[in-house]
């Protein structure tokens, strides 16, 4: 294992592992280690020391920290000064780094109002797979002198670049937040949320989990009362708003639900499904569908306004595992949408592809790897089989 | 400059090319007549202009995939051009190679509200999507002040903002899904239903990479509901220093207006003079700024930034009563480029961003160097993102060009170094190509090139624009200045 202290070292280890014919895994926390296809890299490179802000200027609202830095801790940083990086994916809570955030893509439901990291990346620096140091961006939140490697990287999964630091735009932290929350079917929470939606009361997330729906407002303390009542108004009957603790607890459930709980869940599979909004009720039946044909066990996140459907199984076999992946799979590539396996038992990949359908785009996905890292030496087989 | 290239092969194989490109595609669609062409030689930048041999007038994405084939086979350069108002040069024409319009393709082929998202052709412009939007309570964010006749494919390319931006993101934060025709000839769409995609970003990378990667055929928005309620101030401050001053206070209280602009006297005197939408003529500048949101929150955050105002010296408010006054506000906004016209004989367009905090610094030192050549500069431009467009005024007739030009370069090298950005909209194109060693290193710049040679191995896609070459440039095309960081040892570079 490589542990660099900064960005120079990090330079110097991809410079030997170019010279070696060296395979690296690039790991931050490791809380998304096993998302998309396996590696085959004998070495790892961590990122984790360089976790340090390089510059927050809090005027600005614009922070450059170091890859290996927490999102929690950056998010401590700038809550002393009333702001946040807003972005709430659910592997923040245990650790995951910025550099493996933007690498992975994640987005939890505030994605409704903010976008995923790419939408929140002004600036970035990558170390390419021959210790090339490139910098992209900058510190200003608008900017569009020179292609933008910051977005190239974006979901990349350690496989075109090592990110030696970001720099963020961030957004001031609302002075009130509330939840509301209604025990329903996901065919009405979709239609609850796109009624809420169409009326301009403006939530930051919109998520159905397993039978309940959850509802965020974020504003003034008056105005998110205001709303959440007409947002209530709309649902009717049996909602309910949430209190504090309430709420977090209720976000919480929805994070576990494309995060598993610890390491060993050798018997749990995470998948990760985008659609068009308005098909994500046929996708979660879809779902619910496969699993009980294959005697699997769903837990059900979906981000109702975005077209996300985060999927847990628990199964007792694999190839039960397999099969339930297998025809979602299918359902949902005939509704034009994706999935990504992300999380699961060891072995799944003997059975099933990592990665559905490849893109139209696969020709320009393998033109830029190819260019970034000709010698295949940042996370091989992690795209498998599209390349 | 005026930039005047001579054709280095003659006639060469041309005839066998133009006979192969007209063989390929409908009657009508490739233009060669000298004087037709001459419309396509330059863009908003009129200082550089280049006859192009031909143009296409495409209607189809086969079209275009017929033309970028016909180019690829005979090594010939194409650039694809919209409306061609950019203002960095971008669609500027070689003159051994074609111009490919899409201006002709400009259907709006779905509105799906449900999913708020629209499926449009590249030439579209951007207000017809608004106003195909509108019946639905919908709209396009992105506003470019040209947003009446620039199209989407250009928005796309240049990654276009407007004055709303700060609250609501640039075209980059608006876009789906395109289709494409690469440089192959291959027809690809990037991005896809849903605003994440597995995989690396090719679509968000695409956005503003000035049609250099590829030629958008199709697009696919996002539509955003029309806030529930809009206010809308113009305040009058006695200095651009108290006008910078309350914006700096306005981000800082945590409000993200929908947007924050700055004009200044100037700026004023010929918007007044075009479209008499009010402003005061004896004021050193003025801020619009706008609040949009549900209706509690937007009147909390407007009454706080009218206090934050009055707090920083504003002389006087108004706020617009109605949605025709609010719509005279932005009408006195969005003509003052153009309208610099009557107060100047000719002028430049600046577009270099700085780090919010720092406008005052920058606006006093944009005055000092403007008295310095002895050159007038009027300020109009979006404030809340500090993105600047200083206009500086001069007049070709009495031989002032070169000094106008050596002004403006000097602004936006100075937006460099107090940690700025080159450009915050228009784009690099040819304009700014060789200022990019300012900003970039030799390595940032090589990684750039691995993401243009991925896409175009033979640079036959808009070539010239965007990076520097030592063509266009010279061998030593400029200093990387270090950052301010990297000076003083907080950071490094290696
Ligand atoms: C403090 C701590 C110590 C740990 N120690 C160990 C240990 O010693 N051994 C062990 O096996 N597990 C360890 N773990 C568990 C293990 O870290 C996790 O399973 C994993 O590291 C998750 O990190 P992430 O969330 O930042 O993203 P990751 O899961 O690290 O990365 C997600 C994806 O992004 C890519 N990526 C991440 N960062 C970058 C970057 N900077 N540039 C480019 N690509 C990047 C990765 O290649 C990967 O594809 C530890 C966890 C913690 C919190
Ligand atoms: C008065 C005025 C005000 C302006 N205000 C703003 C503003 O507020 N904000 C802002 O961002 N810009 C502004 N601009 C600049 C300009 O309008 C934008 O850059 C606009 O997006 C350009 O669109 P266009 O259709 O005119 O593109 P063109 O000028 O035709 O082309 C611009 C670039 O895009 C490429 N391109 C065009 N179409 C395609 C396509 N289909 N596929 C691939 N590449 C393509 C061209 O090759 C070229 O590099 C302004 C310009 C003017 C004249």
């Amino acid at each position: 294992m490589w542990e660099p202290d900064n960005a120079r070292e990090v330079a110097e280890c991809l410079r030997d592992a170019a010279q070696e014919h060296r395979a690296l895994n690039i790991v931050g926390a490791g809380t998304a280690q096993y998302w998309g296809g396996d590696i085959r890299a004998s070495t790892t490179l961590r990122i984790h020391k360089l976790d340090s802000v390089l510059r927050y200027e809090p005027g600005d609202m614009t922070i450059q920290v170091e890859a290996g830095m927490a999102v929690a801790d950056l998010q401590s940083v700038v809550a002393d000064h009333g702001q946040r990086l807003a972005l709430d994916a659910a592997r923040i809570d245990r650790g995951a780094t910025v550099g493996g955030m933007l690498a992975t893509a994640d987005q939890g439901p505030a994605q409704l109002a903010f976008g995923g990291p790419r939408d929140l990346v002004i600036g970035a620096t990558l170390v390419l797979s021959d210790g090339e140091i490139a910098r992209s961006g900058g510190h200003v939140i608008k900017n569009v002198a020179g292609y933008d490697l910051a977005r190239l990287v974006s979901g990349s999964l350690g496989t075109l670049a090592a990110i030696t630091d970001l720099t963020f735009r961030l957004h001031p932290i609302p002075a009130a937040t509330g939840t509301l929350s209604i025990e329903t079917g996901i065919d009405e929470a979709v239609t609850y949320a796109e009624a809420i939606a169409e009326t301009a009361l403006e939530p930051v997330a919109a998520e159905w989990i397993s039978g309940r729906l959850l509802i965020r407002f974020e504003g003034t303390r008056s105005g998110v009362h205001e709303r959440l009542d007409a947002a209530a108004h709309i649902t009717g009957v049996g909602t309910s708003i949430l209190d504090d603790d309430e709420a977090t607890q209720a976000w919480a459930q929805q994070a576990a639900v494309s995060s598993r709980n610890g390491h060993s869940a050798q018997d749990t599979t995470t998948l990760h499904g985008l659609a068009r909004p308005s098909d994500v009720s046929s996708i979660v039946h879809a779902a619910e569908r496969s699993c009980l044909e294959h005697g699997a066990v769903p837990t059900i996140g979906a981000g109702l306004l975005t077209g996300r459907v985060d999927l847990r199984i628990d199964a007792a076999t694999l190839s039960a595992h397999a099969a339930t992946v297998d025809q979602w799979r299918q359902d949902i590539e005939s509704h034009d949408g994706t999935v990504t396996l992300r999380d699961r038992p060891e072995g799944l990949t003997d059975l099933i592809d990592a990665w559905g359908e490849p893109p139209s785009a696969v020709a320009a996905l393998r033109a830029v790897k190819a260019a970034y890292d000709p010698g295949d030496l940042l996370g091989p087989g992690r795209f498998h089989p599209w390349f | 400059m005026t930039l005047t290239e001579t054709t280095t092969d003659t006639a060469r194989d041309d005839d066998t090319f133009l006979d192969s490109l007209c063989g390929r595609l409908r009657p009508g669609a490739v233009i060669v007549d000298p004087t037709a062409l001459r419309t396509y030689e330059c863009d908003g930048l009129t200082g550089f202009r280049v006859t192009p041999s031909a143009v296409v007038l495409a209607d189809t994405t086969e079209e275009v995939r017929q033309a970028v084939l016909t180019c690829r086979e005979f090594g010939v350069p194409y650039v694809a051009r919209g409306a061609g108002t950019g203002l960095s040069g971008g669609a500027l024409p070689t003159s051994d190679g074609i111009v490919i319009s899409l201006q002709r393709m400009r259907a709006i082929l779905e509105i799906d509200p449900r999913n708020l998202r629209a499926v449009v052709e590249p030439g579209v412009t951007n207000i017809d999507i608004t106003k195909a939007a509108a019946p639905f309570g919908l709209h396009f964010a992105p506003d470019p002040s040209s947003q009446q006749v620039c199209t989407v494919g250009g928005n796309v390319a240049e990654n276009s903002g407007g004055a709303h931006c700060l609250k609501y993101g640039f075209t980059v934060h608006h876009v789906l899904e395109l289709e494409v025709v690469l440089a192959d000839g291959s027809v690809v769409r990037l991005g896809g239903v849903n605003r994440e995609q597995p995989g690396y970003d090719l679509l968000a990378a695409f956005v503003g990479s000035e049609g250099t990667l590829g030629i958008v055929t199709q697009v696919v928005v996002r539509l955003v509901r029309n806030p529930a309620t809009v206010h809308t101030l113009c305040a009058d401050f006695p200095s651009i220093t108290a006008a910078s001053e309350a914006v700096t206070r306005i981000i800082a209280a945590g409000i993200v207006p929908a947007a924050i602009e700055m004009m200044d006297a100037l700026a004023i005197e010929a918007s007044e003079a075009a479209v008499g939408a009010g402003y005061s003529l004896d004021t050193a500048a003025a801020l619009i700024v706008e609040n949009d949101g549900p209706a509690a929150e937007s009147k909390v955050e407007f009454e706080a930034v009218e206090q934050i105002c009055r707090d920083t010296g504003t002389t006087k408010i108004r706020i617009a009563k109605d949605s025709a006054e609010r719509a005279m506000i932005w009408r006195g906004r969005k003509a003052a480029f153009a309208a610099v016209g009557r107060i100047s004989p000719d002028y430049i367009v600046q577009d270099g961003v700085v780090p919010r905090t720092r406008l005052s610094e920058i606006l006093s030192r944009i005055g000092e160097k403007a008295a310095e050549s002895g050159l007038r500069v009027a300020n109009v431009f979006h404030a809340g993102d500090g993105n600047l467009h200083p206009l500086v005024l001069y007049s070709e007739a009495e031989g002032q060009l070169e000094q106008a030009e050596e002004l403006s370069r000097e602004i936006a090298e100075l937006c460099v170094e107090m940690s700025g950005s080159l450009s915050g909209e228009h784009g690099i194109g040819t304009d700014k190509a060789c200022s990019m060693p300012r900003m970039f290193t030799e390595s940032d710049l090589a990684a750039m090139w691995r993401l243009r040679r991925a896409f175009d191995p033979e640079e036959l896609c808009n070539p010239g624009k965007l990076l520097p070459t030592p063509r266009l440039c010279g061998e030593k095309p400029g200093v990387y200045v270090p950052h301010a960081l990297e000076v003083s040892g907080d950071i490094e570079r290696f």
